[in-house]
């Protein structure tokens, strides 16, 4: 059941339902919410209800051995051990065709030709996302910066909890399961209106415009670069920059919006990316929850760089290579993720050697204008790896887009006109956000409705084709 | 227990939404598909686990259907076909092909050939054989024409590379001298025009008219209208001797003027006495060559396309696909296609349409049956000795309610349909869908590493273009060796009766 989909909206009404009437009885709360989220979780496929139970079985009781353990080494072992195991079942259900194709690519080089494999694994979607928020529950508790979950209930509950289960945002500790340890408070009407206007604007981000987007250009322009000038190929890479953008955000806000509605806040996981003016800020603003998983889990785990400034740039690309593998087996991650180390690395590099004199001065507009400009580039650069299943792929788009021809013929005018609205909403100012979110709080029952259905219809009446998956859902 | 404000919104909002459904003229905002409600629990079926490991399927192997689509593939002759499929809102009621589509469906990847209905393939494989022997002059011309995939030269392209490197390269063939919708390509060819305006049955507000051998007619009458055409400037595909341009005479027709790289341009006229299609010839030194077209502004311009050649022994493959295009179109164009058809003389010519008829609610059957007629039927008065040869669909693959990917329950009753015509009609027949793999192909393909298809299981990847061109050249090929192998004794044996079950309907 995918979070657009009609009977996910049901399912959530549902949800929050049942869930409500059982927070008044503490004790059954969790039992409740695990209920729901492994109902949902099914409804892809039931065997996916196992690794989950494993890791969090895995995770929970590593996790209650660290705290009854003050022997360093058996720690280390124990965390070790888990993290060990946790991977080890990612890469079994994530990377074990990669790794077979690759070893047999290996061996023929030799001469040998190993068997062809008797099947194939099914990436298990959502795999990528609770592994991590279980891995950091543990990390946490290792370090001591998390206190352990008082049950396996309420622990299995933070691991398989149902808005977030599929795509993130990669919600911590001590966010979520601080919550689900305290009382249910009942829903305002400010948090209340906030929560609808996030999931229709997640209906209205994926629906309409990532949408429009990938099927009426995006995915031709990528999957048949040839028939595409110069100038389309660049609206299209601009393209999909919007449609990952919306699809993602969109999620997110789905997600965030229905976990509000049950009574539980999570951090935003976008704040108006293609605004950034460095690469550093791109990733503030970026996937926040995964952005800051690299850095408190792998960044901060690597040798320190106090000493050589080299290693800082080292440390930040091995980091992004890492978070470029997590999104998938395929080399096109691994460039992403390197390139978006290398960028930072030179900006990181560049704040050395023209270090700013404080915050005092701010920069002029031209410098601003077109550190963004630059940003968006280098990261528009980078979707197209992101985007493509091959290297190969990659050579013809960037062939594409060198060929200096100028033709318009493929692009529909309101491709443009979506791109250049999400662009432009980029520079929306938060307070006009908040104030918005307020006006829209203080409005009757009855005008609420009627906002939502108008926004209802509005998706009804532009989304002509079928509904596209959404593209976090396949890491 | 107090209703809270965002409930109450909630509330208002369900009842709201329910609006659209109580009015059939507010269809379009429905936003909430109850038929879909129930889909999510089709995940808990016995073959769960099996969607968890799965087992590797050859890419072309024999029909195989996930079990939620129709199928007629595995029937038996207890087991009548389920209805959606053979005798459903498509065709409507009591139509002739049942047995023809069970044939479709059950024919096996590795047994698809060329059938030729009517031993008419000999003339092609006559001039192949000319060219194969480099007789001087002996070019080989195939127009193919078709839908989206030939419009972007995909599986044409494929095809025309295959044949070339195996009987040598006689140049491009023709093509258009701008884009005339998205999705046009030709490889091999950097092409760039601005200011004409482009008319074509295919486009929007147009509909009957003169059109040029591609079905698209481009007409300006100030110099600020341009193409440039260029080939690539090395390797497979960069030569070219000679170029015929393809005009509408007209009275009144102003000229263009056409230069070849940086050559003093020539002038062209169009004005003529009487109305119809014209052609121009330069010829040029073998190499890599850039065309620029440029009506001069004293008059009124409209120009086809261009032809590429060189003289040398080969072979020459037109690419001419509509975009949405449908054999239908095809009955639109009169005296100036079939002007350019004799002009360009090809040895063979494929119809390769279906995919977008697949798209219809429903199928007038008998006006089907009758447009293929009366396009054979035209090509034939056009070009008495020339070798026809209908080649039929892909699959074309859609979700079902479980996601999974199956072929829609059109495209095997338009194969059948275009297997019908050709018997009836005695030219060759090639089934595409039979030879990727028939029933379900699509998943198949778009599960593949590399995907052989695109997202919208309808266009082919260049990988998949690939293999469908080489599909059918490999079944060019095998009828070729037929040939040779039985030049001066036995001739083609027709496979089954002639006219065995089909009315085709007078033209």
């Amino acid at each position: 059941m995918a979070l657009v989909e009609p009977a996910f909206l049901l399912f959530a009404l549902i949800a929050c339902l049942l869930y409500r009437c059982a927070s008044r009885f503490e004790s059954i709360r969790p039992f409740v919410l695990v209920a729901l989220s492994l109902f949902f979780y099914s409804t892809w496929n039931p065997w996916y209800c196992l690794p989950i139970t494993i890791t969090a079985l895995l995770d929970f009781n590593t996790a209650w051995l660290l705290v009854r353990t003050q022997n360093t080494r058996l720690r280390s072992l124990l965390i070790t051990t888990d993290i060990t195991l946790n991977l080890l079942i990612l890469a079994v259900f994530k990377y074990f065709n990669f790794l077979l194709q690759n070893a047999a690519t290996f061996f023929s080089a030799f001469g040998h030709t190993l068997p062809p494999a008797p099947f194939r694994v099914v990436f298990m979607v959502g795999i990528s996302f609770y592994t991590f928020q279980s891995m950091s529950y543990v990390i946490d508790v290792y370090r001591g910066e998390q206190k352990p979950a008082r049950g396996f209930m309420e622990y299995f509950a933070f691991v398989t909890f149902f808005p977030t289960l599929l795509a993130g945002p990669i919600t911590r500790a001590r966010v979520l399961l601080t919550q689900l340890q305290q009382p249910t408070r009942p829903l305002t009407d400010v948090q209340g209106s906030r929560a609808l206007m996030m999931i229709a604007r997640g209906f209205l981000k994926k629906l309409v415009f990532a949408d429009y987007l990938s099927v009426n250009l995006v995915d031709r322009a990528f999957e048949l670069p040839r028939m595409f000038s110069s100038l389309e190929m660049l609206i299209a890479v601009y393209a999909f920059a919007v449609q990952i953008y919306c699809d993602f955000s969109g999620y997110s806000d789905i997600a965030i919006g229905v976990a509000q509605l049950l009574g539980f806040t999570l951090p935003d996981n976008f704040n108006s990316p293609y605004r950034s003016e460095s690469m550093v800020e791109f990733w503030r603003r970026w996937h926040i929850s995964f952005s800051t998983w690299l850095r408190d889990y792998i960044f901060f785990a690597l040798p320190p760089a106090r000493r050589a400034k080299w290693r800082l740039y080292w440390n930040t690309l091995i980091t992004f290579a890492l978070g470029g593998i997590w999104h998938g087996a395929s080399w096109t991650f691994l460039i992403w993720g390197l390139l978006h180390g290398f960028g930072l690395a030179v900006n990181h590099a560049a704040e050395a050697v023209w270090p700013r004199r404080g915050k005092q001065i701010p920069k002029r507009l031209f410098a601003r204008m077109g550190g963004a400009l630059l940003t968006f580039h280098f990261v528009c650069l980078t979707w197209i790896f992101f985007r493509c299943d091959s290297l190969q792929q990659v050579h013809e788009i960037l062939i594409g887009l060198t060929r200096w021809s100028t033709d318009l013929v493929n692009i529909p005018w309101p491709i443009p006109v979506l791109i250049g609205l999400a662009i432009l909403a980029q520079w929306w100012p938060d307070n006009w956000q908040r104030w918005t979110e307020n006006r829209f709080a203080l409005w009757p029952s009855t005008a609420q409705a009627v906002a939502l259905s108008g926004v209802a219809f509005l998706i009804a009446w532009t989304s002509h084709t079928a509904v596209t998956q959404f593209i976090y859902f396949k890491f | 227990m107090k209703l809270s404000k965002t409930w109450f919104t909630i509330f208002v909002f369900g009842l709201l939404s329910l609006f659209p459904y109580t009015l059939p003229s507010m269809e379009h905002f429905q936003f909430l598909n109850i038929r879909r409600l129930s889909a999510p629990l089709a995940a808990w079926g016995p073959d769960a686990l099996d969607k968890v490991f799965v087992r590797p399927r050859p890419v072309n192997a024999p029909a195989l259907v996930p079990p939620s689509a129709p199928t007629i593939a595995a029937e038996t002759e207890e087991e009548p076909p389920p209805n959606s499929l053979l005798s459903g809102d498509y065709v409507g009621k009591n139509w002739p092909l049942q047995d023809d589509v069970k044939e479709i469906v059950s024919q096996q990847a590795d047994q698809v050939s060329i059938q030729d209905f009517g031993c008419g393939m000999g003339h092609f494989y006559e001039a192949l054989l000319h060219t194969a022997e480099r007789q001087p002059g002996a070019v080989t011309r195939i127009c193919h024409f078709g839908d989206s995939p030939i419009s972007g030269d995909l599986i044409s392209g494929a095809a025309r590379t295959l044949l070339q490197d195996k009987f040598g390269d006689s140049g491009h063939g023709f093509i258009f001298i701008a884009k005339p919708w998205d999705f046009y390509y030709h490889e091999g060819i950097h092409m760039e025009g601005k200011g004409w305006k482009v008319s074509s049955p295919v486009l929007p507000g147009a509909g009957g008219g003169s059109y040029g051998l591609g079905g698209a007619s481009f007409t300006a009458s100030t110099p600020a209208a341009y193409s440039h055409i260029r080939t690539t400037s090395k390797g497979e595909g960069s030569a070219v001797s000679r170029y015929d341009i393809f005009y509408r005479a007209q009275p009144h027709g102003g000229s263009f003027t056409a230069s070849i790289d940086k050559d003093p341009a020539r002038d062209f006229p169009t004005d003529s006495e009487t109305r119809g299609s014209a052609m121009v010839t330069i010829n040029v030194k073998d190499g890599s060559h850039t065309l620029t077209i440029t009506p001069q502004g004293d008059g009124t311009v409209t120009l086809y396309g261009v032809a590429l050649e060189r003289d040398n022994p080969g072979v020459v493959y037109d690419t001419l696909g509509l975009l949405g295009g449908t054999v239908h179109h095809l009955t639109f164009f009169h005296e100036d296609w079939i002007a350019d058809l004799q002009n360009r003389r090809p040895d063979l010519v494929i119809l390769n349409f279906g995919t977008n008829e697949s798209n219809y609610g429903y199928l007038p059957y008998a006006e089907y049956i009758h447009s293929y007629s009366l396009v054979i039927q035209r090509i034939r008065k056009a070009l008495p000795d020339a070798s026809i040869l209908i080649m039929s669909p892909m699959d074309r693959g859609a979700r079902d309610d479980d996601g999974d990917i199956v072929t829609i329950p059109s495209i095997p009753i338009l194969v059948a349909a275009q297997q019908s015509v050709a018997r009836a009609q005695g030219v060759a027949f090639f089934n595409t869908f039979a030879a990727m793999g028939g029933m379900g192909t699509m998943g198949r393909w778009y599960d593949n590493q590399p995907r052989l298809v695109t997202g919208d299981f309808t266009h082919p990847s260049y990988t998949g273009a690939a293999q469908l061109g080489s599909m059918l050249v490999n079944a060019l090929l095998k009828g070729f060796e037929d040939y040779k192998k039985n030049l001066g004794g036995t001739p083609c044996a027709p496979p089954g009766e002639v006219a065995k079950t089909t009315p085709a309907s007078n033209p």
